[in-house]
């Protein structure tokens, strides 16, 4: 009994030390980084460079971002929005390289223009 | 009558095993609750524990702090004033001894104002020090000291004192050994205490959320985390009951005037 | 023992003593002083009038009342419950003694943890429900705090009371039972007087623990505002704390302490009476 105590109280040790050393650490790499931005709206439809469409065999995507007051930082989650319409942007407002983009429920929420990694519905992410 | 003779201590057996089991159900159930997360069973709440919340531990270590320091503290400076009370002889001793128990068994609603006055005074509020030093000076420790060292046999003290007038080899070799196992569980109980230490920190903190111990903080972590939190709280607290249960409960007996 | 030596304990003694005169005596005689005061500008003296206001104050009376109950009804049924466990434990064989480390485990375990338990245990609909009947004065709103008070209080009562049973001859109860005495008649004439010191020790020591439930009920309720019945002096004191009211936070310390003093005094002149007429 005396040894099992001991050994899952050196275990314990073990993990707290751990984490205390490096929680924050492996809370900031562990999730993609991204770049966001609060687009502008012209003529009904919002402008958006290139990189923060995703283009899939069902449709293009973009990622909206929430964020939240956690306990320890800021916590930033993802949204996958489906467009309804998404077109090559005619005014050159901005420059070049940019689209034109409409969704439902969508009017320049602060959008993810640039990220590390691929994105997933609802991930949490750490803003660049 | 036999047979009866037989069943009644084994149903006192079982009915006293069943209310036990119910006094135990709060803490196993935090447990397993722990290893549950999004509806599966895993470790991933203690993983959201210490990574997404990952001031947790900072708390963690505030409370191993203060527990530490008011134990180690308040043992070595009542260790003694005990002594005194009990085995040195002055006139008033057990008068004053009496304002100890009085002030002892007085709740912290008695205690905390003048704590608190004396604290604001010396500008230590909102500081480590104000969750620390006035439990340092807590009655408690002297009285079970005395307690304690009331059991040695003034032979013995008169034997050492023969040989040597050096206050720390008496202490060594005389009394020490003798209430080891009480000192043992004093320094548990009192580590036990402040590790569960919340009145003072409501009060003498309320400003400075950053040095709170654990024992407050856990209320406001969020939901999904509570009972990872609540378990890694309560871990080195069981840990040292099962370790050092036998002389706890010796210890506890001698806890009468 | 020579004077060198005292003179070292003395010394030695210095800092417990000092601390324990300037954090916890001084300051009381001051705070005594503030609640003669009027406000802490002007610093006049205003005889009584705190303790009136005090006194009068609704939430103080509340707060005395639901104290005052708390404890009598938490000592009485911690003192029955402990009792009784008490004398089925002493009779276990050695083999199942560590079942009275389950009672105590609750008393040294940190409230924080397993507040959550109590929370989702008395969280359920049904007793939501329960607590709507507004018969009993709020009873159900406070009966949480008296579970968690048995819960973690019973524990530390067992242990002294089965020491004492032990402490008590088996011959006695040979020759009680030879005189035809045993179950609950045994217990009264018997067991009862033999132990009543640590039973009256037991029931202070109760006393004293149910006052500290305010920790729980912080955690418990998660508020500085808990349900009516559950609004004890602590917490009046705690939100006058908060506001930093200096001379009423006196006066109500003041006041307490002197009711505490009172019940300990008697306590001691009554235990000192008391172990000198039984052997």
């Amino acid at each position: 009994m005396k040894r099992a105590v001991t050994a899952l109280s050196i275990i314990f040790c073990g993990i707290i030390i751990f984490f205390s050393l490096f929680g924050e650490k492996l809370y900031y790499s562990t999730k993609p980084k991204v770049v966001i931005d609060r687009p502008l709206r012209i003529n009904d439809a919002v402008l958006l460079p290139e990189e923060a469409v995703v283009f899939e065999p069902d449709g293009s995507y973009i990622f909206t971002v929430e964020g939240s007051v956690g306990f320890s930082a800021e916590i930033l989650t993802v949204t996958k929005v489906r467009l309804t319409s998404c077109e090559p942007d005619e005014t050159g407002y901005l420059g070049e390289g940019y689209f034109a983009v409409k969704a439902e429920g969508y009017n320049g929420a602060p959008t993810v223009v640039r990220t590390s990694k691929k994105l997933r519905d609802g991930q949490r992410v750490i803003e660049e | 009558m036999k047979s009866q003779r037989k069943i009644l201590p084994a149903l006192r057996t079982a009915i006293i095993g069943v209310f036990a089991l119910l006094f135990i159900i709060p803490v196993i159930s935090t447990a397993v609750k722990s290893f549950s997360f999004d509806g599966r069973i895993s470790l991933g709440q203690y993983w959201e524990l210490f990574v997404t919340n990952f001031t947790y531990l900072d708390y963690f270590w505030n409370s191993v702090f203060y527990a530490a320091a008011i134990t180690a503290v308040s043992i070595a400076i009542s260790l003694p004033l005990g002594f005194l009370f009990a085995k040195v002889k002055f006139k008033g001793r057990d008068s004053l001894f009496f304002v100890f128990i009085l002030v002892m068994l007085l709740p912290f609603q008695a205690t905390l104002l003048p704590n608190y006055i004396q604290l604001r005074d010396f500008n230590m509020l909102n500081t480590p020090l104000a969750l620390t030093l006035p439990m340092m000076f807590s009655p408690f420790a002297v009285f079970l000291l005395r307690q304690f060292m009331k059991t040695i046999p003034d032979d013995l003290i008169d034997c050492t004192l023969l040989e040597t007038s050096s206050v720390i080899k008496t202490f060594r070799y005389a009394i020490l050994p003798q209430i080891k196992p009480a000192t043992v569980s004093l320094a548990i109980l009192i580590f036990c205490e402040s590790w569960n230490m919340v009145d003072q920190a409501l009060i003498f903190s309320m400003e400075n959320e950053k040095i709170m111990p654990l024992s407050v903080i856990l209320g406001e972590i969020p939901e999904n985390v509570r009972y990872a939190g609540g378990t890694v709280y309560m871990f080195p607290i069981i840990m040292l009951f099962v370790m050092f249960r036998e002389t706890l409960e010796e210890s506890m007996e001698a806890y009468k005037l | 023992m020579t004077g060198r030596f005292r003179f070292k304990i003395a010394l030695l003694s210095l800092p417990a003593a000092l601390g324990f005169l300037v954090f916890y005596i001084i300051p009381f005689f001051r705070s005594v002083g503030y609640s003669f005061a009027g406000s802490v500008a002007n610093r006049e003296f205003v005889y009584f009038d705190n303790y009136r206001e005090v006194l009068g104050n609704e939430y103080f009376r509340l707060a005395l009342k639901n104290t005052v109950i708390f404890s009598l009804a938490g000592v009485g049924v911690i003192m029955l419950l402990s009792l009784g466990l008490s004398l089925g434990l002493v009779k276990l064989s050695k083999r199942f003694s560590f079942i009275k480390s389950f009672f105590v485990m609750p008393y040294v375990l940190p409230s924080a943890s397993v507040v959550f338990f109590w929370q989702t245990f008395f969280g359920a609909e049904h007793y939501a429900a329960l607590t709507e009947l507004e018969t009993l004065g709020g009873f159900f709103d406070v009966l949480p705090l008296y579970v968690i008070f048995l819960w973690k209080n019973i524990g530390i009562n067992i242990i002294l009371i089965t020491s004492a049973l032990t402490k008590v001859s088996p011959e006695i109860y040979e020759a009680a039972a030879l005189d035809g005495a045993h179950g609950l008649k045994l217990h009264r004439k018997i067991t009862l007087p033999l132990i009543s010191p640590s039973l009256f020790f037991v029931g202070v020591l109760s006393f004293v623990n149910s006052l500290k439930i305010f920790k729980e009920s912080y955690l418990f309720y998660n508020s500085d505002y808990p349900p009516n019945a559950a609004y004890m002096v602590q917490n009046y004191m705690n939100n006058h704390f908060y506001k930093l009211n200096y001379q009423k936070l006196s006066t109500a310390v003041v006041i307490f302490t002197l009711a505490m003093a009172a019940v300990i005094f008697i306590w001691y002149r009554l235990e000192n009476k008391m172990s000198e007429g039984t052997f």
